[in-house]
């Protein structure tokens, strides 16, 4: 278990674990559960992950309330959407993958090659 | 402004021209990392001409306002003589509206590309939060990878800091100890050797520069050539037939049965095929050693000998 794991990771998932929304105070306490922390190091946490659209939040009494932007499900799959889609206007994340995608031709070929290999000495 | 115009034809030559042989012998990645320095080494030569051409220009420019002139120091009070007429002659303008348009043109050559990677890191670094948050509590995976909880098999790796591989639980249980410490090694080769930097850049001129294939096509080439590279580098410590398998229970779990890609294989791609032939039945490297080594030496040699020549003749002949 990753206990002391980065601060907004942190705070994400006990936003999650709390339903989706709850106030800093609130997941201030959820996360001194597990290890100290200062709750303007947790005020300032949310506040970023709001700015980067990861937390929405609407005025509650003098505090805020915060909202995670999306379900964790959605979450995981917005990652491999945008991990996925290299060849479109999303293309300036770089990101190297172990195998990118395949057109069909490129699959039939593949097909060929591994049937060649089982064809005999000379597939290794 | 021989040189300058020398310059230009020799950029178009290798930007218009270049594609195709360079294709052919990069094709099957006998020789990935020489391919990748021939690509590299033509993208950079057209650059470099441009960057040539225009300051030769300029540097004419200059010249011919002293033999003029005499008088004319600074841009301002040319363009002030050229404007009422007073100096300027039809060559001059000519001169002058080269060099200011190839400035500029490289100007906001050198900004977009700029911004482009920016945007990228930006991107990337946003990238990896998500991909920290998607991974959550969930304990690290091998080799300190994020492991996502998602039914898609994928592996890939991040840049930047921390640098990050990215691996689905899905391509965890395809993979056997053996091929996970392949694939792992490949993401490493990628990240040591820095790839991401490369590719940046060079998809960034991909996009900016669409007109010459060879920005694009160089791109993605380059691309792949990397992917064989990071293969190369897993193949010698994990072995060809292992790097090939893990390639293979990534893309076809059901080992090779009829099965149609998933909706994140099936878009138009590159490459995945190529390298899993060329780690099963390796090309002879030497030809295309010998053929790129040449390509490079020439494309290296090619502009030291122009510039040589255009500068050399004149002076000999005492021009």
């Amino acid at each position: 278990m990753r206990v002391f794991g980065e601060l907004e990771t942190v705070v994400m998932a006990r936003l999650w674990d709390l339903g989706g929304d709850a106030t800093v105070r609130e997941v201030l306490e959820r996360i001194q559960l597990d290890r100290e922390i200062a709750y303007t190091t947790v005020l300032s946490t949310m506040e970023n992950l709001h700015r980067k659209g990861h937390l929405t939040r609407e005025r509650e009494g003098k505090a805020f309330r915060y909202r995670t932007a999306l379900s964790r499900a959605e979450h995981t799959a917005g990652l491999m959407r945008e991990a996925l889609s290299s060849n479109d206007e999303d293309a300036e994340t770089v990101l190297t993958h172990f195998v990118g995608e395949m057109s069909a031709a490129d699959l039939d070929r593949l097909r060929a090659v591994v049937a060649r290999r089982g064809e005999g000495p000379a597939g290794r | 402004m021989s040189l300058a115009i020398c310059l230009l034809a020799y950029s178009m030559a290798v930007a218009v021209l270049g594609p195709a042989p360079l294709l052919s012998m990069t094709r099957d990645g006998a020789a990935p990392r020489l391919g990748v320095a021939a690509w590299l080494l033509a993208i950079v030569s057209v650059l470099a001409a441009w960057l040539g051409a225009a300051v030769l220009s300029v540097v004419q420019l200059v010249d011919s306002w002293d033999h003029l002139g005499r008088v004319l120091t600074g841009c301002m009070s040319g363009l002030r003589v050229i404007a009422l007429g007073g100096y300027g002659s039809a060559l001059q303008v000519g001169l002058l509206s080269l060099a200011a348009l190839s400035l500029v043109a490289l100007g906001l050559l050198t900004t977009r590309v700029g911004l482009a990677l920016r945007r990228t890191r930006l991107r990337t670094r946003a990238h990896a939060l998500t991909a920290r948050i998607a991974a959550g509590d969930a304990p690290l995976g091998p080799g300190g990878a994020l492991v996502i909880d998602s039914a898609e098999p994928a592996v890939y790796c991040l840049a930047g800091r921390p640098r990050t591989v990215v691996i689905t639980k899905a391509a965890l249980a395809a993979l056997d100890d053996a091929q996970l410490a392949a694939v792992l090694a490949h993401e490493q080769a990628h990240l040591r050797g820095r790839h991401h930097h490369l590719l940046a850049l060079t998809q960034a001129l991909g996009r900016i520069l669409s007109g010459p294939r060879l920005f694009i096509v160089g791109a993605a080439e380059i691309a792949r050539l990397l992917e064989m590279c990071a293969d190369d580098a897993a193949a010698r410590r994990h072995g060809r037939d292992t790097v090939a398998d893990a390639l293979l229970a990534l893309v076809l779990p059901g080992g090779g049965a009829s099965r149609a890609p998933s909706a994140a294989l099936a878009a138009a791609g590159v490459g995945v095929a190529a390298r899993v032939e060329r780690l099963l039945f390796p090309p002879d490297p030497a030809r295309a050693r010998i053929a790129l080594s040449l390509t490079l030496a020439a494309g290296l040699l090619s502009p030291l000998i122009a510039t040589g020549l255009t500068v050399l003749v004149p002076m000999l002949c005492g021009g």
